[in-house]
């Protein structure tokens, strides 16, 4: 069963609107009544709550494309494996696609030391648990094309067989990731980790908009010297990664572990960035950021997403870390909250850079701005210590010059 | 209905014929001990007392004459000229046996002996032997075909079947009916209302003859006839020799649970070496001198053959696939 | 293969090889019911008795044991020989002969003596013909060392076939199908063999494999027509030597499409279609999409009731969809 999700009508003059983000992403459930997407018409940008329950299969729209009431702009189905390939990248803001994590073979969670991470040795087969059956060829080509064979569903009745790992193989290639309806072992390991990171530490959460004009001015004016001396795209990843490692290297109260009643504060400063993979959670650390320069900050930003990619990041590359940067602006996302990265105290959160309403001399200007959002772990900080920490981050967004000395 | 004669045959032949059995007695009693003693494997059905039979017939036949046997062949065997050596390495699953091991008691092949093999299915031997006299007939080669079976064999279809085709095509094929007046424990008398198997030939209008098959120059002469008749291109006989064997059915059946003692000591008493041997040395043809010698040589021959098998190899496991189909 | 230039009937190529052969090889005899002036019961062996004559065309009365321990004790003696059963049903009076005797002497006399017979016979069912002359027991002989067991399908395949086994010095079992004697096939001009051991593909594809012998390889072809449309290849193969079995070219197959299906008209108990099932499983285990499944008729006793024998037997439309169902779901 099929539900149709139109453009609504929210004014009696609205004759067209544009979806200017979406709450879930392809594959996600929603329930009847909770925000699915924001929509932007001449008047206001307002959220709009589903009509129906589902899966979201499809979403025929651009962000940012006028279309006429009525018109369809997704669909939900029942099944969550039904996702209609083709429009889902649609989901990525034109802002930078290149944090979007691409594939990855094998399932890597930072700081899990059980699974092996050397590249040299070919990924486990994970076998599949007695509710999934999968033939003896699909079995081995998932082997051989290094795919986690209880991550594919089968079309038909309950057996995988090869047609699915070979659909698999070609939905992983243009679309994100969906979870999927059952547990990988992978998606087991993120769900332990961040239970208990949720139910141990005691989170508090600090937000502040930040102006992002000159940010973005000075992006812009880095973009070909950065590609010229490292090859790199240099992205707005690297410069919150940049920022937090100044801050953390002035606050070094932040770089610390609780450890059995002990605050264990940490000799170096490495920061991690969160990247989505099929299978889970990634988080890269760059180690001794502090010593690194923007554009060195890029390249192994960018060397460490490759790896990841190809399942080949290695035990340090993921283990440890002094904060981890969560970035979701390019998933269209205002702010939001992020949980903490067992052991680390905190965890910041970047939404998406976007054009608001600011007060500026008393007056309302419109300015991009970003919601800068910490996560805290209070056994170790308290609010003000946070508050200064987060502060500091913030003027750097602000004043992005300081960051190139 | 006719009854074979025994005419005059010369002391050569006779003490020919005498050897035979001697042998064929000698090397049965042999395989008795041996397999009482647990050295030979599988089970064997013995030919004791019934030597003049097997004798007679294949004094007569050429070399390349075929001879078709049953499960109480080691005598056919031998009568055809199987060395000795051959019969028993085979009896002892030793590579130098006529089927290399392979075959044992009932399934010993020695063709170029033109012994086509014993038979562990009774009356199997009468269609093949049938068929090879058929293929004589048609490569003209001159060849016949000799079928030994039992009383047991008369009443079955391959029986009835094989001596049709026999008569209709006018084959060069001898029916030699081995009539030891038991099929393992069965009494002929209660097999069968008709115990003249000689007279089932009428019924194929094929001549049919019954001898004594105690009396070795008789089954000689019976037998020459009808092979000459088969040779010359006048077609089948069946021979019914009237025989005894003083063994059990098998080795294991005593044989006096379903035959008196009386019987036994009856046929005993028409031994047929015995009365070759008195015979012998009653005329003045032989003398004793000669009677010894050749009982001397048939002691040494056994003892070689039995020598022989015994240090003979086993075949190697390795062999187990061959020979399922032919080259 | 060179397919031919010139149509003939399957009963008309096993003729022209045993004119061909009996030429070739003069020791060869054929021994039957009604083969003789009559030219056999299906015809097939019409103008050979007024070619080569009764001593080598022999007729005989109904007395298949001894018909074919004849056979056989002529091959021993070093003629060829052929026995035609005429209905494999028939041949069940000679099983001992064949079972017992021809099996085993190879073997059982080290190699010293060849046994090249041919126990010529026409299986399956045709005509609503009932129980008594209906059967499909090759998996009998197949199953019983010492035999080979050749069904061929097509015309050129029965030419080419029995023109070998006449060459064979083993005991073949020759079986032929009632249903096929009219059917049409081209054969080439001038010599050729067609050699056991080696199975044909009918048909190539990539979705399924599906195994056939005798008639059935013709109820598959129709099938495979039909599902091509709906987008399932199926490739046909035809072993036509049972014993010896072409094993590698059905493995090759099996592995490349990832499916098994074997349709047969001898019901599945013990049977040959389970044999390919072991195929499958022992040596293409990993190459697996689906469980390895076959086709065959019930296990019945074939019914004299043509709206019985229908069911009974595997249909064109029941391979069609089992196939489809198995696939598509």
């Amino acid at each position: 069963m099929t539900h149709n999700v139109v453009m609504p009508h929210l004014g009696l003059t609205m004759e067209e609107g544009s979806v200017v983000s979406w709450r879930k992403r392809l594959g996600d459930h929603i329930e009847k009544g909770e925000v699915l997407f924001t929509v932007e018409t001449d008047k206001a940008e307002m959220e709009v709550e589903a009509a129906d329950g589902g899966y979201l299969s499809s979403i025929q729209v651009k962000l940012g494309e006028k279309v006429p009431v009525g018109a369809v702009i997704a669909t939900l189905g029942d099944d969550p494996a039904e996702i209609a390939s083709g429009d889902s990248s649609q989901v990525i803001p034109s802002l930078d696609a290149q944090e979007m994590a691409a594939p990855v073979s094998k399932p890597l969670a930072g700081g899990v030391s059980n699974i092996s991470s050397d590249a040299s040795t070919p990924p486990q087969e994970v076998l599949p648990s007695s509710e999934s059956v999968a033939s003896p060829r699909a079995r081995r080509l998932a082997q051989q094309l290094g795919i986690d064979i209880t991550a594919v569903k089968p079309a038909r009745g309950q057996r995988v067989i090869e047609e699915d790992v070979r659909r698999f193989l070609e939905n992983r290639k243009e679309t994100p990731p969906a979870p999927s309806g059952r547990a990988s072992a992978t998606r087991k390991i993120v769900a332990q980790r961040m239970t208990e990171s949720f139910q141990t530490a005691p989170h508090f959460y600090l937000g502040v908009e930040a102006n992002a004009a000159d940010l973005v001015r000075l992006r812009e004016q880095l973009l070909e010297p950065c590609q010229q001396q490292v090859g790199v795209r240099l992205s707005y990843t690297d410069l919150f990664l940049r920022a937090l490692s100044m801050s953390l290297k002035e606050h070094p109260q932040v770089n610390a572990y609780w450890r059995q009643d002990v605050i264990q504060l940490r000799d170096s400063i490495d920061v991690g960035f969160a990247a989505q993979v099929p299978e889970g959670l990634v988080v890269p650390v760059i180690r001794r950021a502090d010593g690194l320069g923007l554009f060195d900050l890029a390249r192994q930003r960018q060397t460490l997403t490759e790896k990841a990619k190809a399942g080949k990041l290695s035990l340090l590359e993921m283990e440890g870390g002094s904060a981890t940067l969560s970035n979701l602006g390019n998933s269209g996302i205002d702010w939001f909250e992020a949980i903490l990265n067992p052991p680390q105290s905190v965890i910041l959160a970047t939404g998406r850079i976007a054009k608001r309403a600011v007060v500026v001399n008393d007056s309302v200007e419109v300015c991009p701005t970003i919601v800068l959002s910490l996560s805290v772990d209070h056994r170790v900080l308290d609010g003000v210590s946070g508050a200064d920490f987060l502060g500091r981050i913030k003027e750097l967004v602000e004043n992005p010059s300081i960051m190139l000395r | 209905m006719q009854k074979a004669t025994p005419a005059g045959l010369d002391v050569k032949l006779l003490l020919d014929l005498y050897r035979e059995m001697l042998q064929l007695r000698e090397f049965e009693l042999k395989v008795q001990e041996l397999y009482r003693k647990g050295m030979l494997p599988g089970f064997v059905h013995l030919y004791v007392g019934e030597e003049a039979v097997a004798t007679g017939v294949c004094s007569n036949l050429r070399s390349d004459d075929l001879v078709y046997s049953t499960h109480r062949g080691h005598g056919h065997a031998l009568a055809k000229g199987v060395p000795a050596r051959f019969v028993m390495a085979e009896l002892w699953g030793k590579t130098t046996g006529s089927s290399a091991g392979r075959g044992g008691s009932m399934h010993m092949y020695a063709p170029e002996y033109g012994f086509m093999g014993t038979n562990g299915i009774v009356a199997a031997g009468i269609p093949l032997a049938t068929g090879a006299a058929l293929s004589a007939k048609l490569r003209k080669s001159g060849q016949v075909a000799v079928t030994f079976f039992g009383d047991g064999a008369v009443n079955s279809g391959s029986f009835h079947e094989g001596l049709n085709f026999g008569a209709v095509w006018n084959l060069p094929v001898i029916y030699v009916c081995e009539n030891n007046l038991y099929a393992t424990e069965m009494a002929f008398r209660r097999a069968t209302k008709n115990t003249s198997v000689q007279s089932r030939a009428a019924a194929y209008k094929m001549p049919g003859v019954e001898v004594n098959g105690s009396d070795v120059t008789a089954v000689y002469e019976a037998a020459k006839e009808a092979i000459d008749r088969a040779r010359s291109g006048d077609g089948p006989t069946l021979i019914e020799a009237k025989t005894y064997r003083f063994v059990g059915h098998h080795e294991g059946d005593p044989g006096t649970g379903y035959r008196t003692p009386e019987e036994i000591e009856e046929w005993k008493s028409r031994d047929p070496i015995k009365a070759l041997r008195e015979k012998l040395l009653a005329s003045d043809a032989a003398t004793p001198g000669a009677i010894t010698r050749v009982e001397e040589g048939v002691q040494h021959w056994l003892e070689d053959a039995v020598q022989y098998s015994k240090d003979s190899p086993e075949p190697s496991a390795a062999t187990v696939l061959d020979h399922v189909f032919c080259r | 293969m060179v397919e031919g230039t010139r149509e003939v009937r399957y009963v008309e190529a096993g003729v022209e090889a045993l004119r061909e052969e009996m030429q070739r090889d003069e020791t060869i005899v054929y021994i039957g019911q009604g083969i003789g002036p009559r030219g056999g019961n299906f015809r097939q062996t019409r103008g050979l008795w007024q070619e080569f004559g009764e001593d080598r065309l022999r007729d005989t009365g109904i007395c298949e044991l001894g018909a074919t321990g004849l056979a056989i004790g002529a091959a021993m003696a070093g003629s060829r020989a052929i026995v035609d059963e005429v209905f494999m049903d028939f041949s069940l009076e000679a099983m001992t002969q064949i079972i017992q005797q021809a099996a085993n002497i190879s073997y059982a006399s080290n190699g010293k003596i060849k046994v090249p017979v041919i126990i010529r016979a026409a299986m399956g069912a045709v005509g609503n013909a009932g129980a008594h002359h209906s059967h499909m027991f090759y998996g009998w002989f197949a199953s019983t060392p010492g035999l080979k067991v050749v069904a061929p399908y097509t015309p050129y395949d029965v030419k080419g076939l029995l023109k070998s086994c006449l060459r064979d010095n083993s005991p073949v079992i020759f079986l032929e199908h009632k249903g096929l004697y009219n059917l049409k096939g081209m054969i080439p001009e001038g010599e050729y063999l067609v050699p056991l051991g080696e199975a044909r593909i009918h048909r190539e594809g990539k979705d399924i494999t599906v195994v056939a012998i005798s008639k059935m390889v013709g109820v598959v072809l129709q099938a495979a027509e039909v599902l091509a449309k709906e987008g399932i290849s199926a490739e046909v193969i035809d072993p036509r030597s049972i014993v010896p079995l072409d094993r590698k070219t059905i493995a090759d197959s099996i592995r490349k499409t990832g499916r098994l299906a074997v349709v047969d008209e001898a019901p599945a108990m013990c049977g040959f279609a389970g044999e390919m099932l072991a195929l499958a499983c022992e040596e293409c285990f990993d190459a697996l999409d689906l469980p390895p499944f076959r086709i065959c008729s019930l296990p019945v006793p074939n019914p004299f009731s043509p709206v019985l024998e229908k069911e009974m037997i595997p249909s064109v439309e029941r391979v069609i969809e089992e196939i489809r169902e198995r696939i598509k779901g």
